[in-house]
């Protein structure tokens, strides 16, 4: 970089544009970093959370089944397997975090009526309705830690990212902007100098003469 | 329906619906002998004692005791409890075939009838697994052939090629004539679930119906099937307060219960505590509930206030009926059964307390291996035992 540098006043001045260019960004990455951050930490919680009742759901999930596999056998429940007419969706969507796309999922037909289950109630007991629930509630909240764990992946690599160029900005590139700048000044200022003292000699000669 | 038309014969041939045999029914000796084979089950010792095995102890123990032909089939190396619970119903089904055989004239009729309700379970899961599009071999995993179609046309109807062939198949099952109403009216799938209900309704009509034809006993038993209506229906009633409940609840009501639908629908509103009491303590199932209150909680104090408190308040959270008060009602109900069987020793009511006792052994052994299996505690799973 230093060899091509030319002490110019135009030189000068675009390397005093390109610090103002890198310090507005390195200013905004910094407040897009904090931003991503706060919001990993608030993500970050609610997963916790969520991944901490998704623990006890699945253990209550397969406490119900372990009932309802007692109750009616896993041939009753294949039975009732059997009869599940409507197959829950999953739509991706996502939403916006300072330009970032967070995966959002929008379900439906997870959660049911016991109207809706297809099974006839007349053949099944209400273990069935409880183990249906129970797992219904575990599919609910396996979307919606699916969708945070995603998210989290997603900001945690933006904010490494991130990281990365705000470092590279803020110890790399602006202090070597700097140099640039200070160097091509003391260049300009030397010149300067040789120039005065150039005259200075030529006006001392000529009055000699 | 796709036109194709299967000659009578043709569906005889099908080894579908094989006929009755009427005559003079022996029933002392189909009675005594099946009051022996009764003696035979499994007991609660044995219950007991298989709560303290492992599984493949309890295969081992099973295979010692009626179970022998099944268990062999198993790998003895390495038991697949899928495998073991297909193997038991089988066994089931074998021996309702068993007793079919065994009975003539009008036991025989009932016990037909009685057994009907398996036919209802195949063929709800045929038409199912035709809609899913699965095999006939998966298909065939979950059936068990104890009722009037036997394996060989089970295997038939597993066979057709699309839903309506199996309808098709049908045509000389005593409940066709709903499944084809059914089929013909749908415009597009028909709604399976609704179709079932239906079919277990025209089922218990029959059945009382059946038992109004003066065989011993069957006066007894239509009570004790009277007693199963309102039971399932009170307990439908429960599960369908806690969710969302339909302006009309007495579409998935059985009919021919003690209680009318009526009742039930007016019930279904009810929020308060006493008019839900006034009506609860008018009923007959309030004994049978007390009792299986008891039985549940022996050391309440006060059984039946308890008893009480404990159903109203289920009631009045809307929170489903207690798995474990289920099956204790269902084991009083069995004994009361067995208790009128002894009473008339020769009637239609040894066949079924037979019947009954066998479907809840292979249920009481398949709820030890499968509570073993997930960790289940075996004090809790003593409580799913119907013994």
């Amino acid at each position: 970089m230093q060899g091509s540098i030319q002490a110019t006043r135009s030189e000068l001045l675009a390397v005093k544009r390109r610090i103002i260019i890198a310090e507005r960004g390195h200013r905004l990455l910094k407040m897009k970093r904090d931003v991503l951050i706060l919001e990993l930490i608030r993500i970050a919680k609610d997963a916790r959370q969520t991944m901490l009742q998704l623990e006890k759901e699945y253990r209550t999930s397969l406490d119900t089944l372990a009932v309802a596999q007692m109750m009616e056998g896993s041939i009753g429940i294949a039975i009732v397997a059997f009869s599940v007419e409507t197959v829950p969706e999953l739509k991706p969507g996502t939403r916006n975090v300072m330009g970032m796309r967070l995966p959002v999922y929008s379900s439906t037909g997870v959660k049911k009526e016991l109207a809706n289950r297809g099974y006839s109630l007349i053949s099944t007991s209400s273990v069935i309705d409880e183990a249906a629930e129970a797992f219904e509630g575990l599919t609910t909240l396996l979307i919606h830690a699916a969708e945070l764990e995603a998210a989290v992946r997603i900001l945690t690599a933006e904010i490494t990212r991130l990281r990365r160029r705000v470092n590279a900005l803020e110890f790399s590139v602006i202090p070597e902007l700097y140099r640039i700048r200070d160097t091509i000044t003391s260049q300009r200022d030397e010149l300067e100098r040789e120039e005065l003292s150039r005259i200075f000699w030529m006006k001392k000669k000529r009055a000699g003469l | 329906m796709n036109g194709k038309m299967f000659s009578p014969s043709q569906l005889r041939a099908g080894l579908m619906l094989k006929p009755a045999t009427p005559g003079p029914a022996n029933a002392h000796y189909t009675c005594t002998r099946l009051r022996v084979r009764r003696t035979r089950l499994l007991g609660r010792e044995d219950y007991m004692r298989m709560l303290e095995m492992d599984i493949p102890q309890i295969a081992r123990f099973i295979g010692e005791h009626g179970y022998a032909k099944e268990i062999h089939t198993l790998d003895s190396t390495r038991f697949d409890t899928d495998r073991l619970e297909v193997v038991l119903m089988q066994n089931l089904s074998e021996a309702c075939q068993n007793v079919r055989e065994l009975t003539s004239g009008p036991l025989r009729l009932l016990t037909e009838w009685y057994l009907h309700r398996w036919d209802i379970v195949n063929i709800m899961v045929i038409l199912r697994g035709k809609r899913k599009g699965f095999s006939k071999e998966r298909i065939a995993d979950v059936i068990a052939p104890a009722g009037d179609i036997d394996a060989a046309a089970i295997r038939y109807l597993a066979e057709a090629p699309s839903e309506r062939e199996v309808v098709d198949r049908l045509v000389l099952w005593q409940l066709y004539p709903i499944i084809a109403k059914e089929y013909a009216q749908a415009k597009g799938d028909v709604n399976l679930s609704a179709l079932e209900t239906r079919l277990y309704r025209q089922y218990y009509i029959d059945l009382l119906r059946k038992c109004e034809t003066g065989i011993p006993g069957a006066d007894l038993f239509a009570a004790s099937v009277r007693l199963e209506i309102d039971l399932a229906n009170f307990r439908n009633l429960i599960r369908i307060r806690t969710g969302t409940v339909p302006e009309d609840i007495r579409e998935q009501m059985l009919i021919g219960g003690d209680i009318p639908l009526d009742e039930f629908q007016r019930l279904a509103g009810v929020d308060e505590k006493d008019a839900f009491l006034t009506f609860f303590r008018g009923t007959h199932l309030f004994p049978l509930l007390v009792d299986s209150y008891n039985a549940l909680f022996p050391d309440a104090a006060k059984a039946k206030e308890e008893a009480e408190k404990f159903i109203a308040e289920r009631w009045l959270e809307r929170k489903r009926p207690l798995h474990e008060m289920e099956r204790t009602v269902n084991r009083l109900r069995l004994s009361r059964l067995e208790q009128l069987s002894k009473r008339n020793p020769f009637s239609i009511l040894p066949v079924l307390v037979y019947l009954e006792r066998k479907k809840y052994e292979v249920f009481n052994i398949r709820a030890i291996i499968r509570g073993l299996e997930d960790g289940v505690p075996p004090e809790k799973i003593q409580q799913f035992l119907v013994i």
